[in-house]
């Protein structure tokens, strides 16, 4: 009864058999060029192969002749694995895109499974702790590649670096609340690897991831993107600072030039010593460019600070040039205000 | 000796791999993170969970107590600090949040997942910034946009009879802060298995204060104050997308407008009551513009062609505006304000980005990426001509100048190629060209070519290795005639460091070891070195060192987790500048004279450690977590007079140094939960939270310098570094269902 309330679901979806067809001949093909090559076992490539065209067989052809076996053999061993995929997205049958909406809820990931519940032999079913990254990848993304929220996985930064999706996500046991990651928290996880920014997130100019009001995801996106760094809103860094610090999008009537081309000039976004996450200190920081322009290029050494001099104390030069993002005022050259 | 040390890092790694290729037992997960064993969720067989207690909080003397809640609210009360309900069918989801119910960090979200059909999620969240209890100010406000101070003060200064400083004993103290309350909404309807349509609506509102300053010019006041703070930012977004396994396709459109509720703020000069031709009673700035923004984009791709390969297409056009109407030169009425060229700011850009990338892997252990991006800000702003210009409200000069409107284009190409010759090895080799063409800067047009190497090795139980190695030169291919920058006063020779000719090396690895399951221990490695070598003025170089060490200890699995890590940063710039004194006219006598050379070598070195140790039902019904985190900077600045290519001794007056610059953060927490039965638990939970700080600008600490509040010209809010010592208990019911 379930599983033909699956076939019902997937036959409503309305996805062209001709597509379907000249899909699982290009999969075919890919994999026949990839066996050809001497690269992954046969059997594993021609199990993702298969696994791919699932839901075609699913449509066409009694699942057994695919050599399917289906959800109830395989959680006859694999219990934990059955019940732990059944409490997420790919367990819910309703949505046709799932595995489980495909009518094979283990064997869409796991490809084809009677020759190993024939033979008992782990090494004729797709193991993904056995898979290198990118043949992990090609299986996800067989199904995660039709969002755009996957779309730019390829040549991406991971992608390029062997990350896989499985270094970050678990499908059967994960700690997260959402998107089955294998941390707790979205940043956990990046500062598994990213132990640079995972010490700056922490001094004393931050923004407030500490405080937990924001994550790593919350500028990045890990699966790629149209952005450099992987940033996830806007086509470059400025675009996605102003995404939340709107009033210093601009454009202006007079522009900092260094702000404009890049925020990242100044500011060092994942934290810094400095007020206002600052790569340096005022004024030292503005003098990295501007050394005679209007004031002479001085010594802000103690002497100057205890004169009080309104270039050196609070918040430095910014104290008298406050519009230093940019500035509308008709007498703003110098961003005075 | 970098290159050796690489070479011998990629041998070695490649031995280890080697040997570990030949044991596929080893391969029982991916390294990486930490292997997980059970959903968090559903630990009890419970999703719904409810947490509220109280919470008090006892600071040391003299603590800055905003400080400490920076980013957070935890003001002494009840609390209902953590609520998830979940409703889990077959068919759908639904899910309630709420986190610290009640105060100014509070969150909310709700989604629904109608399984393959509709996902709608809305957050409510409130994000608080925290500057000040302490700040000291004479302005008031009955107007939104206007600083008022009481006559007697302005005319009291303006008559001499009255001195800043003791006008400033009876200023007010107010807490400074501003709070961003954001509401997001998402939906997502799938039409069909391979079409969705996507909506999204954001709002943020940020209102309250801030500290600003704001001057009079070099004769009159400088002053800070709070400036206000009331903005809202209206974000719209939907797109529709069609994907199957071959192909995807995207159209969008997104639109962001921002509205500053405030467009001028006018402020008291505490000086004067009375304007005249050479001070003003008021100030006045303009706030932050409105600005729209809008972007129509398209994103193709194709997943399936020969060879695995994929390629991606993406093409956006979007319009940024600013069109406030322009307020006048001055508002000083003693001084006739110049003709405003035009009326209104009328600033136009059209941001033009597009992103085409091929990815490939026409063989097993072949993978090959190509991309090239083009981003463009093309400013179409008219330039505004300003004949006369009044600075500071005080003095009308004439500027014979006109605004430049800014804009570049980066034209990117990225090509890598990777190879795996083993399952789990990858070795990459990559370039990158850059172009940057800009208009109004210095370096006209740029280039850079960055060549890169990596290796990474992850997949296997027992190592993981990650290491890149990266050497770009950046080159001016234009740049404006070294006459034009002397004509401006400055010294040809100054190297603007975002655009300036640049050589760049970095190193970077971290390495994971598993020796045992339930034991891991890891090290990271983190090597700059930037030099900018036609910089003889500016920042000369910029290098970096960032190492750090670490492991995770699961004795127990699922009852037992200890970890702790150190790092150690270390960051140093060395800039040059020379004094010359300023002249209305012509070169500065020293401007060509490198005595009066001087450098800056600016240290900064930052501790950090973490460690926390969890056990859960080691003692029957008990939980405890305790954590500890530590992070320790120490910034120094040093000049020295003779560090150029100078043979006679330099004839500036030995600086007087400055103190370092210190702060450290110091964080533990101790939570514990006793369950009475399986739904129904008690908490205990402990945060020690202290800051210290010496900081010679933003003082006032020991060794740092006494700022006074005031001055006889510099009002100042009191808005300091200061330390804090907080101590917070909350004691909290947890019910699960």
């Amino acid at each position: 009864m379930k599983r033909e309330l699956h076939i019902m679901h997937s036959r409503s979806g309305g996805f062209p058999a001709r597509t379907l067809v000249a899909v699982l001949a290009l999969a075919w093909g890919a994999a026949a060029v990839s066996a050809a090559s001497g690269g992954a076992p046969p059997a594993q490539s021609n199990a993702a192969s298969v696994a791919r065209s699932a839901p075609a067989a699913d449509k066409t052809a009694p699942n057994q002749a695919a050599g399917f076996v289906g959800d109830d053999t395989c959680t006859t061993c694999h219990e934990s694995e059955g019940k732990s995929l059944h409490q997420t997205l790919h367990g819910k049958a309703q949505n046709e895109r799932t595995p489980a909406g495909k009518g094979q809820a283990c064997e869409s990931c796991h490809g084809p499974g009677k020759v190993h519940v024939d033979t008992g032999d782990k090494a004729k079913i797709k193991r993904f702790a056995a898979m290198s990254a990118r043949e992990v990848n090609e299986s996800c993304l067989s199904c995660h590649s039709k969002s755009s929220a996957h779309a730019q996985w390829n040549g991406s930064m991971h992608d390029a670096r062997n990350v896989s999706c499985t270094t970050c996500h678990s499908v059967h046991s994960f700690k997260s609340a959402t998107a089955q990651l294998k941390t707790v928290g979205a940043s956990d996880t990046c500062m598994t690897c990213h132990k640079q920014e995972a010490m700056k997130v922490q001094k004393s100019g931050h923004m407030p991831v500490r405080e937990g009001k924001m994550e790593c995801t919350s500028c990045h996106s890990p699966h790629g993107s149209t952005n450099v760094r992987m940033l996830k809103v806007g086509n470059w860094i400025n675009e996605s600072c102003t995404s939340c610090h709107a009033e210093k999008r601009g454009p202006y009537l007079w522009e900092h030039a260094a702000g404009r081309e890049n925020c990242t000039s100044c500011h060092d976004p994942h934290g810094s010593n400095n007020d206002r996450m600052l790569v340096s200190k005022v004024p030292m920081l503005c003098q990295r460019c501007h050394i005679s322009s209007g004031h002479p290029p001085v010594v802000y050494d103690t002497t100057q600070i205890n004169n009080a001099s309104n270039r050196a104390v609070g918040r430095g030069c910014v104290n008298c040039h406050s519009q230093i993002h940019g500035s509308n005022s008709p007498a703003g050259n110098r961003f005075l205000r | 000796m970098r290159t050796r040390l690489f070479a011998m890092v990629a041998a070695l790694l490649l031995v280890s791999a080697g040997a570990m290729a030949q044991d596929n037992k080893g391969a029982d997960g991916q390294q990486d993170v930490p292997k997980a064993t059970t959903p968090s969720v559903p630990e009890l067989g419970f999703v719904n969970q409810i947490d509220f207690g109280i919470r008090g909080t006892g600071f040391s003397a003299n603590s800055d107590e905003a400080r400490y809640q920076r980013f957070q609210d935890r003001r002494d009360g009840a609390t209902l600090d953590r609520f998830r309900f979940t409703k889990d069918t077959s068919s759908y989801v639904i899910n309630l949040q709420a986190d610290n119910v009640g105060y100014k960090d509070q969150r909310f979200s709700a989604s629904y997942n109608n399984y393959g059909k509709v996902k709608a999620a809305f957050e409510w969240n409130e994000v608080p910034l925290f500057y000040s209890q302490t700040t000291q100010s004479l302005y008031s406000s009955s107007t939104p946009g206007v600083l008022t101070l009481p006559a007697s003060i302005q005319s009291g200064i303006q008559n001499k009879t009255l001195t800043l400083p003791t006008a400033m004993l009876g200023a007010g103290a107010f807490s400074m802060q501003t709070e961003r309350k954001v509401a997001d909404f998402r939906m997502v309807y799938s039409a069909t298995e391979a079409v969705n349509l996507n909506l999204t609506f954001k709002n943020t509102q940020r209102d309250g204060s801030q500290p600003y300053t704001a001057g009079f010019g070099f004769s009159g006041a400088t002053d800070e104050f709070a400036l206000p703070i009331d903005q809202r930012t209206t974000e719209f977004g939907t797109n529709l997308e069609y994907g199957s396994a071959a192909a995807y396709l995207k159209l969008a459109y997104d639109g962001s407008f921002f509205r500053d509720n405030i467009s001028t703020l006018t402020w008291a000069n505490p000086l004067r009551s009375t304007d005249s031709s050479t001070a003003p009673a008021n100030g006045r700035l303009a706030m932050a513009p409105n600005t729209d923004s809008n972007t129509v984009s398209a994103s193709a791709g194709l997943n399936q062609l020969p060879g695995r390969s994929h390629a991606n297409a993406y093409i956006s056009v979007g319009s940024l505006s600013n069109n406030d109407p322009l307020m006048p030169f001055t508002i000083n009425s003693a001084i006739a304000s110049p003709v405003l060229s035009r009326a209104n700011a009328d600033v136009q850009a059209r941001v033009t980005a597009m992103n085409f990338s091929f990815t490939s892997r026409p063989l097993d252990p072949v993978w090959l990426n190509v991309r090239y991006r083009q981003y463009e800000f093309d400013n179409r702003t008219a330039p505004f001509i300003v004949g006369q210009t009044v600075g500071y409200d005080s003095s009308l000069t004439t500027a014979n100048t006109e605004s430049e409107p800014l804009g570049y284009t980066r034209h990117t190409l990225d090509a890598d190629v990777s190879f795996t010759p083993i399952t789990y090895l990858g070795l990459r080799a990559g370039y990158t060209h850059e172009q940057i063409d800009r208009t109004f800067r210095w370096v006209e047009s740029s280039k850079e070519d960055v060549a890169r190497a990596s290796i990474d090795l992850a997949g296997i139980s027992w190592l993981s290795v990650r290491g890149v190695y990266e050497y770009s030169k950046r080159a001016a291919v234009t740049s404006i005639d070294p006459a034009e920058i002397l004509a401006i006063g400055e010294q040809p020779t100054l190297g603007q460091y975002d655009i300036a000719p640049r050589n760049r090396n970095r190193f970077s690895t971290i390495v994971t070891i598993t020796p045992v399951s339930m034991f891991s221990v890891n090290g990271s490695a983190g090597v700059g070195r930037d030099d900018y070598p036609s910089s003889y003025f500016g920042l000369r170089s910029y290098d970096s060192d960032i190492y750090s060490v670490g492991f995770d200890f699961v004795p127990v699995e699922n009852k037992v987790t200890i970890g702790a890590s150190y790092g150690y940063e270390k960051y140093n710039g060395l800039q040059a500048s020379r004094y010359a004194a300023h002249v209305t006219t012509g070169v500065p006598p020293t401007f060509n004279n490198p005595l009066y050379d001087w450098f800056d070598s600016n240290t900064d070195r930052v501790d950090t450690i973490n460690a926390s140790i969890e056990m859960k039902k080691i003692i029957p019904n008990f939980d405890i977590t305790v954590g500890y985190d530590y992070s320790g900077g120490n910034s120094n600045y040093v000049y020295t007079l003779s560090n150029g290519p100078q043979t006679s001794p330099s004839v500036l007056a030995a600086p007087n140094p400055l103190s370092p610059v210190t702060n450290k953060l110091n964080r533990g927490t101790v939570d514990t939960r006793y369950f009475f039965t399986k739904r129904l638990a008690i908490g205990l939970v402990y945060w020690y939270d202290s800051y210290s700080v010496n900081d010679f600008a933003l003082g006032p600490q020991t060794g740092g310098l006494a700022i006074p509040v005031a001055n006889p010209s510099i009002m100042m809010l009191g808005y300091n570094w200061r330390p804090y010592t907080a101590n917070t208990v909350m004691g909290r019911f947890t019910y699960l269902w």
